[in-house]
């Protein structure tokens, strides 16, 4: 069975494609039946129907796997087995010539619905002045480029904030202008509306005659690209750093969380349940209002994962409820926000993260604006915002990867043997009761069947759980099917409303065999699945009890999948199906997912908001990284994650997807170093050591957000970035006959991969 | 940030010139206190033989640093987390200006702040020292104090009394 | 009693006929107050009772008005300035005073007595000088201090707490909808521009503009140097918090007018543009005086509030009943006992406000222009000023084509006069006696020392002394007044104005020296607070009183002091007072016929709660010209002059401005002898001017003060075709054409010589006989009966029958 290739059909990938027909022998079989679903993936040749679908009263959409009686114009819902009469546009319908949603392999397919269209989407730029000159200066350039970038029709608006928040009003001609509030203030959601003059009230703003030719309310301050691009230019332009004094010791009295509030106050009084992104580009921690991270003093520093823990941070609940209670409004808007922090220093990204995870936003992170990993993404970002027939050739589709729909939601609908127990991803429960929601079982956000999707672009993917409810010794026949259909609706950029539909159905099994339920297992999506459970069972666990689980479940799940006698490790053995499990399983324990403790609470945020956005490929690389070999003899050729493919003569190129790294082998080190690649000479030595590049690169810019870029050379301090990754199958620990054979080693105490499984194998056969 | 900043001649502790306190200065209220404080180091310089030509005096949180040129001295004071650094180059700044338009008329001042005009030009050069990360002063900060050495820190401890003491 | 009445009215002729032509009224005697010239300090008696008990029974205030700043009269000197250099200046080592004249120097020079309190203290060897064989001092003569009753001392350091702070003027408009549509904002922008030349202070002058309607605007001006070939466009920033106001960005609101001038004026040209559109119906008053207390907060300076709203919304804000009008607004109330209720300020706001604003040297001055019907509440805002020694104009009924000159001239003269600024005052007196009751614009720090961030030289004060227990032991009794301020040009000075007169034991000196005008003064600032408190029958019982019991006094003083000073009555009269106080019974019944006290319906029903409150923060600053012109109006024909006036010669001069005119002979304040159809006359009732046109003056006379009219104004306003009386009140404003000899460039200069003397807002107005305002008019006829107050004759018979009695009873 060939996974990859059905995801490229429907969007989706299942951690088991042939399921047990009881919920007893469902639960034995540990992995959850789960599905990583990529709602707005770009399929080729997707259908898009110009017609609203036909509905059941059940809320399932025509699809292939209904059968319809062309005679008596009625077709039976596979989910709930009404029959439905077909309505009178369908009157022509025959075998022969069937409508687009019933062509078997149009499981997937668009419709245009029939409401009239939203405006353009909205960006608001909500900006830090308290950055330096020059990064202010690098910032203003791109956001002039995003200015060329957007669609004219897009509407756009400006905050900006350090001490204060000033939002700009680009209806002005007279003067810059702009609204000030207070950053120190903690705004409630009316008192925004009112101190902004979005309140139109009679006395305030009263008659609006044409003579008037200034805009009110919200207009004052949103405008679309078209209209206010001079006003804005210039506003950009003259923009400085915040220029309060600040004392030497001093951080500037930045105050983030009071903008973003402000912003999504301004939003939310006046584009509800229109598209809008807010664009939020910070370059320190807050020091100043409600979202405030850390004292102004520069002695203090920004809290840690120790300090949290040990509940030394005196102003991380209180951010944290900020910055939740922010995400609730703007959520209730529909709306989604963005997050660049570019700092060397936190910029309080982990109490933000519901801000950017509930409301489909991305966090880009990096250093400072002049960063490549900055630049890069933005730019992605703002090419994918282009409507899509602005776009040239296939080579530019690629690239947008951010081409976003918004105000989305997903509603699943299940068969009647199957409920759904919750879902992981960049979006937040509509709490919508239903007969498929699971009553029993609840996994990430769950008691729902629909989620709201405040932006949803073509590479997010969302985890979903389903629990088998039908009962145990009850059989199903041979041609029964279990059905899913996922209902995707969004705002297009272009305005018009879409609902996307993949209806998907899977065979079911006998509970005893195991055979054959072993035989469907995807354990790459598998072991997404698990880690996004175990990420979000960081929010309220103790790390140490989701190691422990994780292990706990993998013993399980091993002993019962294996071959083995019982209490004889060394008669261990793996299918193929499961083979690589246990690895991705060691390796998710070692990653910064759990591992927090070689990462600020900002990266942690960082690097959690990703694995639960991309897909399953992605979300395995972010697991397990790949690595691969470049040599002079062969082709490059990926090795083993495991320190003995260091070799002095190779160069390895590992793929975290956050970051990229070319490690040059301490022989190719030297040549590079002796420039030998530079004599004509040795022409071929320059090629070997620029494909690695090229591949970096390529793989680089494919990428949203754009990864990290590290070169190093064997025995460097930036090696530390690949060694941190690969199994320490070699440590200090080693013996000396090891020693003498590596070529490197890790100082670790963290037990190998070897070890790991050695413990595994002797767990498994066990436990019975 | 220099604070504030006073211009005073070196014979009678003469106040020559004085930079006013502005509407966003972070301790504003607090400052009273130090300019009297100030003003005792300078009588004290006033009163001494051969003062340091050029010193950091160490109050607590805030510090003193001053200049003595050509009998008149200029005194700022800034956060002790203020970089020296900038603090000398602010006041070499000033005392360069000061001399080139006032110099000749110091022996014959007869008044305290007979040159007040002045605080428009510190009052500018004070914006450009405001703040350590802009790039000019990044810069300032990257090359090195040529007169390290010949500077001193003192720590300058007045009696306790002294700034709990109201004037009358 | 037939000869009492013939004996009173004689009374009555030869008094009022004194009273005319008072526009500078002098002093009793200027001599007795020499070497300080009145117009900056002059007392209430010219010799001073040695004790408490003789004190007791002299039934009229003793005290001063003191106008420190006041601009001598052109051909007096200038008030001396003196460096006192190593020296320090020199006072008294126990009671402070500042060496005077009237220093004592002993021990050959190397001690000096205080004249105040006695105290021997010594001379700085820096100051030392030998004395002659009378004790006098060989270098007295070429030292100001010890000769002038009037000097300025440069202060050294110890008498500064920081530097002189620059003038620093700070502008806060209303551009609400409510000022737009009475005309004021466009005034008010154009006469900030037009004052912009002459704002006091040298390239150290600072400036800033806050606008306000609903919301607060502050503005980022733009240096000129520091963007050479930038923009200097302004950026507003608006604090829509009216509750909680901040100031919004760090830098640029407060600027240096040299800097950023061409930046201030791209702002004025678009300002009005900016809110022409505005719906805005405002009200965010105390916000928009907050914004500015923050921005001055630091350095001190003015704040000149510009409004046409009421305080309706955010901080400040009226309260409910305040808002919803009721009796504030109801033209009943003027006159009535319930009307000091309403002069109260409705919330405390504005008083603590400007408490702190007078510890951060700030003043704020009020100019309130409101539209027709508009009912301001004036008096909850007045503290601003009033306690931060600022201005407070008042223009009620706004209307451009009357007002903008006042407008302009008004804030030309406030930027521009002699200023004095983050001062303090304190007068220290003869030793066992204190000042009390300090009358004016300020706020007391302490028990005698006034804080003034601000005065000027229209300002003026009010004082009275009180004996303590013990008898006053010197043989003068001395009086100094001391204000240290910094002046515009960034100097520190203590401005000292020393009064000396004789200490008497008998009651008739104090009658005899009295001065009627600083006596006419303070007993209308003492009735203007008493008003407030009291209700109106017995303030004016009480005034009636001091007058029938000062008549009784002296009186009873009997024929030694008749038979020692001479006096004009008829000794059988009992209205007898010695000739400095004959007047004095004429300018109480002014007192009592003035709107201050007035309860006649006519002139209550001229009047809203607005002109009371404005009226009484007038009397605030009144000085004495304007006090006597205020109780008793000088009227003098302008046209025909010749026939009138033949003998023009019994005129004076008045210099004011560029004019030095010679004035006709006045006339009485009675109808009978005024308001005669072939003349113009005009009628300075101190705080207006008003000229009343007679239905059958000579066309000839109009045609010329209008065919005379300069370019100047007349682009302003335009022409408005008929002859308005606002058109020929501007026609009378009128820059002269030099070489004019006409009755109507005669007239001109005349008025404009009176205007010269008044304060700087004093507004011009034309009546023509039978206008309705003509009522106003007849009100200042204070010899005249009215519908429910006495003719001058009458008061004085109910007078006379006063005093018999209780001369009888007695
Ligand atoms: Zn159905
Ligand atoms: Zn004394």
């Amino acid at each position: 069975m060939d996974f990859v290739q059905a995801e490229e059909i429907d969007g989706a990938r299942w951690s088991w494609h042939i399921w047990p027909s009881s919920k007893i022998e469902a639960q034995r079989c540990v992995v959850p039946f789960g599905c990583l679903y990529t709602p707005l993936k770009d399929i080729p040749n997707l259908p898009v129907l110009p017609y609203p679908p036909v509905k059941c009263k059940c809320g399932c959409v025509l699809n292939p796997y209904c059968s319809v009686d062309f005679h008596a114009k009625l077709w039976v819902c596979p989910f709930c087995l009404q029959r439905n009469p077909l309505p009178p546009q369908y009157a022509e319908i025959s075998e022969t010539r069937l409508p687009g949603e019933l062509i078997p392999n149009f499981t997937t397919i668009e419709y245009v619905l029939s409401r009239p269209p939203a405006p353009p989407p909205v960006f608001l730029f909500v900006i830090d002045t308290c950055i330096n000159e020059d990064e202010l200066q690098v910032l203003k350039e791109y956001l002039l480029k995003a200015l060329q970038l957007l669609p004219p029709e897009a509407i756009v608006g400006l905050v900006t904030f350090g001490q204060n928040v000033h939002v700009h009003e680009l209806g002005y001609q007279d003067c810059p202008k702009s609204y000030v509030l207070k950053g120190s203030k903690d705004y409630t959601p009316v008192q925004i509306k009112e101190l902004l003059g979005l309140a139109v009230s009679p006395t305030r703003l009263s008659g609006t005659s044409s003579s008037v030719n200034r805009p009110q309310g919200a207009a004052r301050f949103l405008q679309p690209v078209s209209e206010c691009e001079f006003i804005f230019t210039d506003i950009i332009e003259d923009l400085g750093r915040d220029n309060w004094p600040v004392p030497a010791d001093q951080r500037p009295k930045r105050c983030t969380g009071t903008a973003l509030s402000i912003a999504v106050g301004l939003l939310e009084a006046s584009y509800a349940d229109y598209g809008a992104r807010i664009q939020l580009f910070v370059g320190g921690p807050a020091v100043e209002g409600p979202g405030k991270i850390v004292q102004a003093e520069l002695g203090d520093t920004v809290r840690s994962h120790m300090d949290i823990d040990k509940d030394n941070a005196p102003f991380y609940s209180k951010a944290l409820k900020h910055y939740e209670s922010v995400t609730l409004r703007a959520v209730n808007a529909g709306h989604t926000i963005d997050v660049y922090g570019c700092s060397l220093d936190q910029v309080g990204l982990f109490e933000m993260k519901s801000c950017v995870e509930r409301t489909g936003g991305f966090f880009v992170q990096a250093e400072s604006f002049h960063h490549l990993m900055f630049k890069r993404s933005f730019e992605a970002f703002f090419r994918g915002t282009q409507a899509e027939n602005n776009k040239s050739g296939e080579e530019q589709s690629k690239k947008m990867g951010l081409r976003s729909g918004f105000q989305g939601s997903l509603e699943v609908l299940t068969s009647r043997e199957l409920k759904v127990s919750g879902a992981i991803g960049p979006m937040t429960s509509l709490k919508k009761q239903s007969n498929c929601v699971s009553r029993d079982v609840e996994i990430g956000m769950g008691g729902t069947c629909a989620w709201k999707m405040c932006a949803v672009d073509p590479g997010v993917t969302v985890a979903v759980y389903f629990e088998i409810v039908h009962p145990h010794g009850t059989p199903i026949s041979e041609n029964q099917f279990r059905y899913v259909q996922f209902v995707t609706q969004y705002q297009h950029i272009s305005g018009q409303y879409r609902m996307r539909v993949s209806t998907m159905a899977g065979r079911w099994t006998d509970p005893t065999n195991l055979v054959d339920i072993a035989s469907g297992f995807d354990q790459e999506a598998a072991a997404v699945l698990m880690a996004r459970m175990a990420v979000y069972k960081t929010e309220n666990e103790e790390a140490f009890d989701i190691l422990r689980w994780l292990d706990r479940m993998l013993i399980r799940l091993c002993s019962k999948f294996a071959e083995y006698q019982k209490e004889a490790p060394e008669t261990f053995r793996l299918s193929p199906q499961f083979s690589l499990y246990p690895q991705f399983m060691y390796n998710l324990r070692r990653s910064q997912f759990l591992q927090v403790f070689n990462s600020s609470p900002d990266e942690t945020a960082y690097y959690r908001s990703y694995l639960n956005r991309e897909n399953t490929l992605n979300g395995l690389l972010m697991i397990q990284p790949s690595l691969i070999a470049f040599t002079l003899e062969s082709p490059p050729s990926p090795v083993l994650l495991d320190v003995a493919s260091i070799a002095p003569d190779r160069i390895l190129l590992l793929d975290t997807f956050f970051y990229v790294i070319i490690y040059y082998g301490a022989t190719v080190a030297h040549w590079k170093k002796a420039g030998y690649h530079l004599d004509p000479q040795y022409a071929h030595l320059k090629t070997f050591l620029e494909a690695p590049k090229i591949e970096a690169h390529a793989i680089a810019d494919e990428r949203f957000p754009y990864p990290r870029y590290i070169e190093a050379d064997q025995g460097s301090s930036q090696g530390r970035f690949l060694l941190a990754k690969l199994n320490p199958s070699v440590t200090h620990n080693s013996s000396p006959n090891d020693l003498s054979m590596a070529s490197d080693l890790i100082f670790t105490d963290d037990v190998s991969l070897q070890v790991f499984m050695e413990h595994l194998k002797k767990l498994a056969v066990s436990n019975q | 940030m220099p604070k504030f900043t006073l211009i005073s001649r070196q014979s009678d502790a003469l106040p020559l010139a004085e930079s006013m306190i502005e509407e966003n200065e972070p301790y504003g209220d607090e400052l009273g206190d130090y300019k009297k404080q100030a003003k005792t180091i300078v009588r004290q310089l006033s009163k001494s033989v051969s003062p340091e030509s050029m010193m950091t005096i160490d109050c607590g949180y805030f510090v003193y640093h001053y200049i003595l040129v050509d009998g008149v001295i200029y005194l700022t004071f800034t956060e002790k987390a203020y970089p020296r650094r900038l603090a000398f180059d602010f006041l070499d700044e000033i005392s360069k200006e000061f001399r080139t338009i006032y110099g000749s008329q110091v022996a014959t001042a007869t008044r305290p702040y007979e040159f007040i005009r002045f605080d428009s030009f510190l009052q500018k050069t004070k914006k450009l020292y405001e703040n350590t990360r802009t790039q000019r002063n990044i810069t300032k900060l990257q090359q090195e104090l040529k007169d390290e050495k010949n500077s001193r820190i003192s720590h300058f401890f007045l009696p306790d009394s002294y700034l709990n003491r109201k004037d009358t | 009693n037939q000869t009492g009445s013939q004996n009173v009215t004689a009374s009555a002729e030869s008094t009022v006929n004194a009273a005319v032509n008072n526009f500078l009224p002098a002093a009793c005697s200027e001599e007795v107050f020499k070497p300080v010239h009145p117009c900056f300090m002059r007392m209430s008696v010219g010799m001073f009772p040695n004790a408490p008990t003789l004190r007791s029974k002299f039934p009229l205030p003793v005290g001063a008005v003191v106008q420190p700043l006041a601009e001598p009269p052109a051909g007096e000197q200038s008030v001396p300035v003196v460096n006192f250099g190593k020296a320090g200046i020199i006072r008294c080592r126990r009671c402070r005073a500042y060496i005077n004249y009237l220093s004592m120097f002993v021990d050959s020079g190397r001690k000096f007595r205080c004249n105040f309190c006695g105290f021997l203290s010594d001379v700085p060897s820096d100051y030392y000088c030998p004395l002659d064989n009378a004790g006098r001092r060989l270098d007295a003569n070429e030292r100001p201090e010890l000769t002038c009753g009037s000097v300025d001392f440069v202060a050294p350091s110890e008498y500064m707490v920081r530097p002189p702070m620059p003038p620093t003027y700070l502008f806060v408009i209303d551009v609400s909808s409510s000022s737009i549509s009475c005309g004021a904002l466009s005034c008010f922008i154009s006469s900030i521009r037009q004052s912009l030349d002459f704002l006091l202070g040298d390239d150290r002058t600072r400036i800033g503009v806050i606008t306000f309607d609903s919301t607060v605007h502050f503005y980022g001006l733009k240096s000129s140097s520091e963007n050479p070939n930038g923009k200097l466009d302004p950026f507003m920033a608006v604090v829509s918090d009216v509750d909680d106001v901040f100031l919004p960005i760090p830098h640029g609101c407060l600027v240096k007018l040299q800097d950023c001038r061409e930046s201030l004026e791209i702002l004025l040209d678009r300002l009005e543009n900016m809110f022409s559109m505005s719906k805005d119906s405002g009200g965010a008053v105390g916000a928009a005086v907050s914004a500015g207390f923050l921005l001055l907060q630091t350095c001190g300076g003015r704040l000149v509030l510009m409004t046409s709203s009421r305080p309706t919304l955010g901080v400040g804000a009226l309260s409910k009943s305040a808002l919803e009008g009721g009796e504030r607004c109801s033209p009943n109330i003027v006159g009535t006992d319930k009307e000091r209720q309403y002069l109260e300020p409705d919330n405390t706001f504005y008083k603590k406000t400007a408490v702190n604003m007078s510890r951060a040297q700030i003043s704020c001055d009020i100019l309130l222009c409101s539209g027709t019907n508009a009912y301001s509440d004036l008096a909850t805002i007045t503290p601003l000023a009033k306690y931060t020694g600022g201005e407070i104009l008042y223009l009620t009924r706004f209307e451009p084509s009357k007002d903008y000159i006042v407008l302009i001239r008004s804030l030309r003269r406030m930027v521009s006069r002699e200023t004095a600024w983050e001062g303090v005052m304190r007068i220290r007196c003869t030793r066992s006696v204190k000042c009390h009751g300090f009358l004016g614009r300020f706020f007391m720090r302490s028990t005698d020392l006034l804080t003034l961030p601000n005065t000027d030289a229209d300002k003026t004060y009010g004082v009275e002394f009180v004996l303590e227990d013990n008898d006053i032991r010197t043989e003068a009794f001395a009086a100094q007044c001391a204000v240290l301020y910094t002046a515009s040009g960034g100097e520190r000075r203590v401005r000292i104005h020393t009064i000396a007169i004789p200490v008497t034991k008998n009651m008739a000196d104090l009658f005899c020296y009295a001065d009627i005008g600083s006596m006419t003064n303070l007993t209308l600032r003492i009735c203007a607070d008493a008003v407030l408190n009291k209700n109106f029958e017995t303030v004016r019982k009480d005034v009636t009183d001091s007058l029938v019991q000062a008549l009784v006094k002296y009186q009873q003083g009997g024929s030694q002091m008749q038979s020692q000073y001479s006096t004009v009555s008829n000794l059988n009269s009992q209205l007898v007072l010695p000739e400095p106080l004959r007047l004095f019974p004429l300018y109480i019944q002014g007192v009592l016929k003035s709107p201050l006290l007035s309860r006649e319906a006519g002139v209550a029903a001229s009047m809203l709660l607005d002109d009371k409150s404005f009226l009484h923060s007038l009397i605030d600053i009144f000085s004495v010209t304007l006090s006597s012109a205020y109780v008793y109006p000088n009227i003098v024909p302008l046209f025909p002059l010749d026939e009138e006036s033949n003998a023009s010669q019994i005129g004076f001069f008045v210099s004011g401005g560029p004019l030095s005119v010679q004035l006709p002979e006045g006339l009485r304040a009675s109808a009978a002898h005024v308001l005669h159809s072939h003349r113009v006359v005009l009628i300075d009732e101190g705080i207006l001017l008003w000229i009343w046109f007679g239905s059958s003056v000579k066309p000839s006379f109009v045609q010329e003060l209008v065919a005379e009219t300069s370019e100047e104004i007349a682009p302003i306003f335009g022409n408005t075709g008929s002859i308005s009386p606002q058109y020929l009140a501007r026609a009378f404003l009128c820059i002269p054409k030099p070489g004019y000899t006409s009755s109507a460039s005669r007239a001109r200069a005349i008025v404009q010589s009176i205007l010269a003397c008044r304060l700087p807002w004093t507004p011009l107005r034309v009546v023509f006989q039978g206008d309705p305002l003509e009522a106003r008019i007849l009100s200042l006829m204070v010899e005249d009966r009215t519908v429910s107050q006495p003719s001058y004759i009458e008061f004085l018979s109910s007078v006379q029958r006063q005093v018999q009695a209780r001369l009888t009873n007695s």
